[in-house]
């Protein structure tokens, strides 16, 4: 009688002692997939603040091409860039409520390669978390020789 | 008696290991087909065809200096077709001479393709197709293709051009 009852408490023990292991394992794993799919959510988040920069920055009246009070989309004035660069610099307090953490520049790839222009960069702690870049093909229109070159517009943002 | 009792006993619990096995088993694939389910993508093949686009209307406003007589990319695609005509309907070597270099537009517009991907889609470590091509016209003028064979590709930015004989098709897309 004593042994029958000691191999029941044993059996009932024994499945107590798998189904919680069985319960901490899928607590371990689970909680492993939370932290996983939260890091991806923020990678995601970071780059859609990338798209929304970029978009901010490839409409700034600033920069903007223009011929007759005619906005021409998806072009940056070489002219005009090179004097906000200036003004976004002094200002930068006011830049950083549409940009936030991060760097802005233009770069020449057709037929002028050597034309390169860093026109924001606001990182004061010097010290980024998580960063993300997007490059977009714009025209970057010079005035003076009334030529369009193929160049790139570089965003990064941090967090 | 007491033999048979110990048995039973050894029984129930290799039943009872078993039905624990199967429910952590049964457990583990309801785990792996419904958390590791991708959701559809959906800013990818956006970001990708933005990207394709862009980059098609960025590159006809391009000016170049290859040859003298063309302001922009557009016209020398467009001419660049028209010689190709010309040549296959007079089986002649057509070529311009720009600074000692002879050439014909279709080889000009290839190198300056290909030099801008080259700075631009392939360092962002981006595959692509780009072709040129006219309606009705069997091949393209020049066409790259970096794409893996079985590689999704993305929606194309495709720009018309029209020219003298017809239509001249710009196509770029990205691939996944």
């Amino acid at each position: 009688m004593k042994k029958k009852a000691q191999a029941g408490m044993f059996e009932i023990i024994v499945v107590l002692f798998v189904f919680f292991l069985l319960i901490g394992f899928g607590l371990i794993f689970y909680a492993g997939m939370q932290k996983r799919s939260s890091t991806e959510d923020s990678k995601r988040v970071l780059e859609l603040r990338a798209v929304r920069v970029a978009q901010i920055a490839s409409t700034l009246p600033e920069l903007q091409c223009s011929l007759d009070n005619a906005v021409r989309e998806n072009c940056i004035e070489v002219e005009k860039a090179m004097a906000a660069k200036d003004v976004i610099e002094k200002n930068i307090a006011d830049y950083y409520d549409m940009f936030g953490y991060g760097k802005i520049s233009i770069k020449g790839i057709y037929p002028d390669s050597s034309l390169s222009m860093l026109l924001y960069d606001f990182n004061p702690s010097r010290q980024t978390y998580d960063t993300t870049a997007i490059q977009i093909p714009i025209s970057l229109y010079d005035s003076v020789k009334k030529q369009n070159y193929f160049g790139v517009l570089n965003v990064e943002v941090y967090s | 008696m007491l033999k048979f009792t110990h048995k039973k006993a050894q029984m129930e619990l290799m039943g009872l290991a078993i039905v624990v096995l199967l429910i952590a088993v049964g457990m583990f694939f309801a785990m792996k087909y419904t958390l590791f389910q991708k959701p559809p993508e959906i800013k990818n093949p956006y970001m990708q065809s933005e990207l394709a686009t862009t980059f098609v209307n960025t590159l006809l406003l391009a000016s170049t200096d290859e040859c003298k007589a063309y302001t922009t990319m557009k016209d020398l695609l467009g001419d660049c077709a028209a010689q190709e005509l010309a040549r296959q309907k007079c089986a002649l070597e057509q070529k311009y001479c720009s600074s000692g270099d002879c050439k014909t537009y279709c080889e000009a517009s290839d190198k300056i393709v290909d030099a801008i991907l080259k700075d631009t889609l392939t360092e962002w470590g981006k595959s692509y197709t780009f072709e040129v091509y006219s309606d009705g016209q069997v091949g393209n003028y020049f066409a790259k293709d970096t794409c893996a064979p079985n590689a999704e590709r993305g929606k194309a930015g495709l720009f018309p051009i029209p020219a003298r004989h017809g239509t001249v098709n710009v196509k770029l897309s990205i691939c996944s």
